[in-house]
């Protein structure tokens, strides 16, 4: 090893230089003794040197082999398969012995009805969905499906997929064991995130922004019952044995196979739902006699009252298509679903916000070029903060 | 996905501890936890071995299976990494040797040994400079065997104790520090050689 021919060295030099990878790897005292000379002898080839060793660190690697997460996940659920597996034949082995241990079945059988019990003691969905406390996570930037106390999936696609399936629960790219899923899961989507959902009967629902879901993870032989806060569109699979049940803040609507758009946010003061095909039956705490829909009606309730039109319904569901079409609407409502499509804040000026619309916009847009647009079309001017919240005027 | 750290199977933390204590007493938590917390460490090392994708997964299945229904009696998270990592070889080795036999030509292959394969990442540097530098690394690592290759990977690469080598590789400490020792006085003399070769070559 010559020290000389090192003194023009640069740093990708170095790290070709197998004597210097050799030190790097192994830190040998030989191979120390040599470099320490070779930098006292060129004190300027510090820099390089240093940058080669850092280089060094980053980029090299080996035997860097690890399985996928959605891999790991396949492992993980085929080991409890193979473990239920082979417990269920040990049991089946077991009560041949269990004959001669009759003094400690006995204890097992006077403390079961209490194991059941303790299991089929669930809350009420109503009462589970509306005790969780408020947060803030519809201002969160992430869509997020809580499985349990303490597994919760963050979904950072703009628009999350989740499914459950027979063994997990499928949510983007990760995997979930159903057994680590408490009696109750919840879906958050955020302002500004959209997901579709596919629930374990196959029913669908397309979840609008800054929108929550409670639903059981499997539903039970009686009943399909989920709740929202916030607006979905959703296509239930007939079960005539199981009714469907969407539960809000405000009514129940109770189904049997059909498609509609529920648009329930707790925040707005007006509800409503929209059929597309089958029938639905609306219940409200407000009312004794249910209300039954037909399709291409509106159900719209606010607060107590409540009217039923007949709307083109396909409008209502443009959204799950990034599309949003309205009709005389007021400049403040549809103010408030942009908010709520793209997570951002939109101030509107009182003197223009009773101004009613028409038209058709691209929420695929980004929001400059949407609100160029309105103001191509209404007497307003708007300018982005510099927190990237809008502020909207009239135009003078 | 983060960058996977490169401290094999480290469990030291109280946190471990007690969930360990867990994992002794059969608690199926536990019991995943530490499933999930080995299974990618164990299939690189499987992988290093020589060993297929596909039956690497499956060793690593049956031994974590045989843990679970014989509630084998683990002094310490240590001894169950060991554990672990010496199962999964001898599994390997077994299914290696199984599968040798049964081939119809009757020649047995010789077994897959440890190989230590270098990725040069994709960074700021020159993809012609990351191909010459893999190879240099990989020139310097051709001169060993693959027990030496092993040793070297678990202590360079692993930064693993000489103790804990001899443990997972079956032989001594100080049969460990020898066998390392060997393996970086054989990749110095071996450039030297090469060195004296080229003179010889242009010196007349």
């Amino acid at each position: 090893m010559q020290i000389d021919k090192y003194k023009n060295y640069t740093a990708t030099d170095f790290l070709k230089d197998k004597d210097f990878i050799r030190w790097q790897l192994f830190h040998g005292e030989e191979d120390s003794l040599f470099w320490n000379d070779a930098l006292e002898k060129y004190p300027v080839l510090g820099s390089a040197m240093e940058e080669a060793i850092a280089l060094y660190k980053d980029n090299i690697r080996f035997n860097d082999f690890s399985m996928s997460d959605l891999e790991i996940s396949e492992c993980v659920i085929s080991l409890q398969n193979q473990i239920r597996h082979k417990k269920k034949r040990r049991n089946s082995k077991r009560i041949v012995v269990g004959i001669s241990a009759i003094a400690a079945s006995i204890a097992i059988i006077i403390s079961l009805p209490l194991l059941f019990n303790k299991n089929n003691h669930v809350q009420d969905i109503t009462t589970f969905a509306q005790a969780i406390p408020d947060n803030n996570d519809l201002y969160s930037s992430d869509t997020k499906l809580i499985v349990s106390e303490n597994n919760t999936v963050v979904l950072n696609n703009k628009e999350s997929s989740i499914q459950y399936e027979e063994d997990g629960i499928k949510a983007d790219d990760n995997l979930i064991l159903k057994e680590e899923s408490a009696p109750y899961n919840q879906l958050i989507t955020p302002y500004g995130k959209r997901s579709v959902i596919t629930f374990s009967d196959g029913t669908k629902a397309w979840v609008n922004a800054g929108s929550r879901l409670v639903y059981p993870a499997e539903f039970n032989k009686g009943k399909r019952e989920i709740y929202v806060d916030g607006e979905i569109y959703i296509e239930v699979s007939e079960d005539k044995k199981r009714p469907f049940v969407i539960k809000t803040s405000q009514m129940d609507i109770e189904v049997l196979g059909t498609k509609f758009n529920v648009s329930a946010y707790e925040a707005d003061k007006t509800n409503s739902v929209v059929l597309l095909s089958g029938s639905v039956s609306i219940s409200s705490n407000s009312r004794n006699k249910n209300i039954i829909l037909k399709p291409d009606q509106m159900y719209s309730g606010i607060e107590g009252s409540h009217t039923v039109e007949n709307v083109d319904a396909s409008v209502y569901i443009l959204w799950t298509q990034g599309l949003y079409q309205f009709e005389s609407e007021k400049l403040a409502n549809i103010v408030t679903r942009l908010e709520r499509y793209y997570g951002i804040r939109i101030e509107c000026d009182p003197d223009i916000s009773g101004l009613n619309c028409s038209g058709k916009l691209d929420l695929k847009d980004d929001m400059n070029k949407l609100m160029d647009e309105l103001s191509r079309a209404l007497p307003m001017i708007y300018r982005q903060n510099v927190d990237g919240s809008y502020t909207i005027n009239t135009k003078s | 996905m983060l960058a996977k750290s490169h401290c094999i199977m480290n469990v030291s933390t109280p946190d471990y501890t007690s969930l360990f204590s867990k994992f002794k007493e059969g608690d199926d938590h536990a019991f995943s936890f530490f499933y999930e917390f080995y299974i990618n460490d164990l299939y690189a090392y499987g992988i290093s071995l020589g060993g297929e994708k596909e039956v690497v997964k499956d060793a690593v299945q049956d031994i974590f299976l045989k843990i679970y229904f014989e509630k084998k009696d683990f002094s310490s998270v240590d001894h169950l990494k060991y554990f672990l990592l010496k199962s999964l070889k001898n599994r390997l080795y077994n299914v290696h040797k199984s599968k040798a036999v049964s081939t119809t030509t009757g020649i047995s292959s010789d077994v897959h040994g440890f190989s230590i394969t270098t990725t040069v990442l994709d960074r700021i540097i020159d993809e012609e400079d990351r191909t010459i530098i893999k190879e240099q690394i990989d020139d310097l690592l051709s001169k060993l065997t693959a027990r030496q290759k092993e040793a070297i990977y678990l202590r360079f690469m692993q930064e693993m104790e000489y103790e804990e080598i001899a443990e997972i590789m079956e032989m001594t400490p100080h049969a460990a520090r020898k066998l390392i020792s060997r393996s970086l006085k054989r990749m110095r003399d071996d450039e030297q050689l090469m060195l004296i070769c080229f003179f010889m070559l242009i010196l007349p």
